[in-house]
């Protein structure tokens, strides 16, 4: 059996994020082209090439380093078998000088983001926000224009942070926007830099109930029967969301008593858009997407029975089963149709299957219920569109 | 730095352009003008190599001249020599700038200011890359130094004088005197417009239309 070197570091870091974790450190003291050259070399597996450009960015520019970030270079381009001497030319000091950064939310840093990465953001998974600010200040001893814009996105743990980075800066700068991308998140955590990027920062886009996986922060928002990025930019410049806390639910929705559907609607829509009203027909036939039912696991799994009644009238905003429910062309057949369970998932944990298996329990006794008393007093309601 | 090293990689590093990605090669100019040798000497053969850039002989022998004597991998210096290396240029140049260059050009506002009566500086000019096939919208301010001396700084000078003013990649050509130009530089030479010139009479470069 070949001997396995183990002398490399166990802690669950592979190569790839240990780089993008040395380069989110360096985020404003690296010039912006290196960073983002850097993470998509990282991304495409070349992390060599990754590494070499990072130190020799910062050895060209005799930028400062800690002796921390020098040993963490020099095992990276260890581990991805480069020349680990590299690290000895660094320019090393305990104390690395402050790199005051000003950043800037005037003159709309977050124009055309949302448009751009419409597909991006439906396609990654467990992405939770996407925020952009002007940076008014140079990085880097080859700094590019300014300002330059800074595009911040916080990911969720099935995110793998060099993937989004590369992806998000990539359609961005195919739709011919020029930022530098930074991607923070379980493992990869914000610098002062970032924080202070935040904090002036523009919300772009945030997550609703595309949080995926049972240790996700739970979202009370209803899963969207159409997702288009108009939605999205209105939803992201709603007033309440200007103060970013990750730790929160996006968007916050009123509790509201399950047979209460037709006022949490309303609440729902005070913070969203509704789904476009014109297409309820196709609806009332069409059988919920397969993006929806994986949403509504989701965003079911850790929730109390509260948030139960939060999920229950999120569900009466879909315009099909707001009709069943209220009682409007209803068929005894047709009371209301639940996702269908899909155990077989192999994501699912065996406690997200039984978690799901009661709450698809709960929400079928429910919707028996509320379908009945909706018959009985369905004259008298009236649905708002 | 021993100034025939410098020479050496300056004279290289002019060679492949064209040749390898923009993007790559202003960062090796810029480490070369930061007199970052050790870090040339460790990462310029190999970007060669995985780039499947060959060199001709006489480009193998500035590799050799500059890095190896910086440390660079002689197995990774002697397999970039080619046999039929070819310097085939996928290049086309134009005078004129495309359409989506701003009535105001910085650029050559910049340059011209900072150039012009320059000591050890030549005739400064500029022309338009085109890849083949592409349209104006790939088009490429390609700028052309000549100089009779300190190559590599004022490479890295001027790069980043553009980078400020937003050519992410810059291409500065910074054309040593008695150098015998690539295909590369005579097309753009060829093909270009008269920005400003230094305090050096440099009008040996019989291409340049007078």
């Amino acid at each position: 059996m070949v001997d396995v070197h183990d002398g490399l570091p166990k802690d669950g870091f592979g190569v790839p994020l240990r780089l993008h974790n040395v380069l989110l450190a360096l985020a404003g003291r690296l010039d912006d082209s290196a960073l983002s050259e850097a993470r998509e070399l990282v991304a495409r597996s070349h992390l060599d090439d990754a590494a070499e450009l990072t130190a020799g960015a910062l050895i060209a520019g005799r930028i400062m380093v800690r002796p921390s970030e020098q040993r963490e270079l020099a095992l990276v381009l260890e581990m991805s078998r480069s020349d680990a001497s590299l690290a000895d030319h660094l320019t090393v000091g305990e104390s690395v000088p402050g790199y005051a950064h000003r950043f800037s939310q005037d003159n709309e840093p977050e124009k055309g983001i949302a448009e751009a990465l419409g597909r991006t953001l439906e396609v990654l998974p467990d992405l939770r926000s996407v925020h952009a600010v002007w940076r008014n200040t140079p990085a880097g001893s080859v700094p590019g224009p300014l300002p330059q814009r800074v595009v911040l996105v916080e990911v969720g743990p099935e995110a793998h942070p060099p993937a989004v980075a590369f992806r998000v800066d990539d359609a961005l700068r195919r739709a011919g926007i020029r930022t530098v991308v930074e991607v923070t998140g379980p493992g990869a955590e914000r610098s002062e830099y970032h924080e202070a990027a935040l904090a002036a920062g523009t919300p772009v886009w945030l997550a609703t109930a595309q949080s995926a996986g049972g240790s996700a922060s739970w979202t009370s928002r209803a899963p969207r029967a159409t997702s288009g990025s108009h939605a999205v930019v209105e939803a992201a410049r709603e007033p309440s969301h200007a103060a970013p806390d990750f730790e929160e639910p996006a968007i916050a929705v009123s509790a509201a008593p399950a047979n209460e559907a037709i006022d949490a609607v309303d609440a729902i829509d005070a913070v969203e858009e509704a789904p476009a009203v014109a297409s309820e027909e196709e609806k009332v036939e069409a059988p919920p997407s397969e993006e929806e039912r994986e949403n509504r696991a989701a965003a079911t799994t850790e929730m109390t029975k509260e948030e139960v009644a939060q999920l229950r009238a999120a569900i009466a905003e879909d315009p099909e089963r707001g009709r069943a429910i209220a009682g409007v062309n209803l068929r005894g057949d047709e009371i209301v149709e639940l996702p269908e369970l899909d155990l077989d998932d192999p994501q699912l944990s065996e406690r997200d299957r039984q978690l799901l298996r009661e709450l698809h329990a709960e929400l079928a006794e429910r919707e028996r219920a509320e379908a009945a008393k909706a018959k009985t007093n369905g004259s008298e309601q009236h649905w708002v569109d | 730095m021993d100034p025939d090293i410098e020479h050496a990689c300056h004279e290289l590093l002019l060679r492949l352009a064209g040749r390898m990605p923009d993007q790559m090669i202003w960062r090796f100019r810029d480490w070369l003008g930061e007199g970052a040798m050790g870090t040339l000497s460790r990462t310029l053969p190999k970007s060669l190599l995985k780039h499947r850039i060959d060199l001709d002989q006489s480009e193998y022998r500035l590799l050799v001249a500059g890095l190896i004597p910086h440390g660079a991998d002689w197995h990774q210096v002697s397999s970039t020599l080619g046999v039929d290396a070819s310097a085939e240029n996928r290049y086309t140049f134009t005078t004129g700038a495309p359409d989506w260059v701003s009535t105001v050009d910085s650029v050559s506002v910049v340059v011209h200011a900072s150039l012009r009566g320059r000591p050890d500086v030549g005739e400064v000019r500029e022309s338009w890359r085109h890849d083949r096939g592409t349209g104006d919208q790939e088009a490429k301010r390609i700028l052309l130094v000549t100089a009779v001396s300190g190559y590599p700084r004022l490479t890295g000078e001027l790069q980043r004088v553009l980078r400020v003013l937003g050519d992410e990649a810059p291409s500065v050509e910074v054309l040593p005197a008695q150098l015998d130009l690539p295909a590369y530089h005579r097309a753009a030479l060829a093909n270009s417009r008269f920005v400003c010139v230094g305090s050096v009479d440099a009008s040996h470069h019989t291409l340049v239309p007078a």
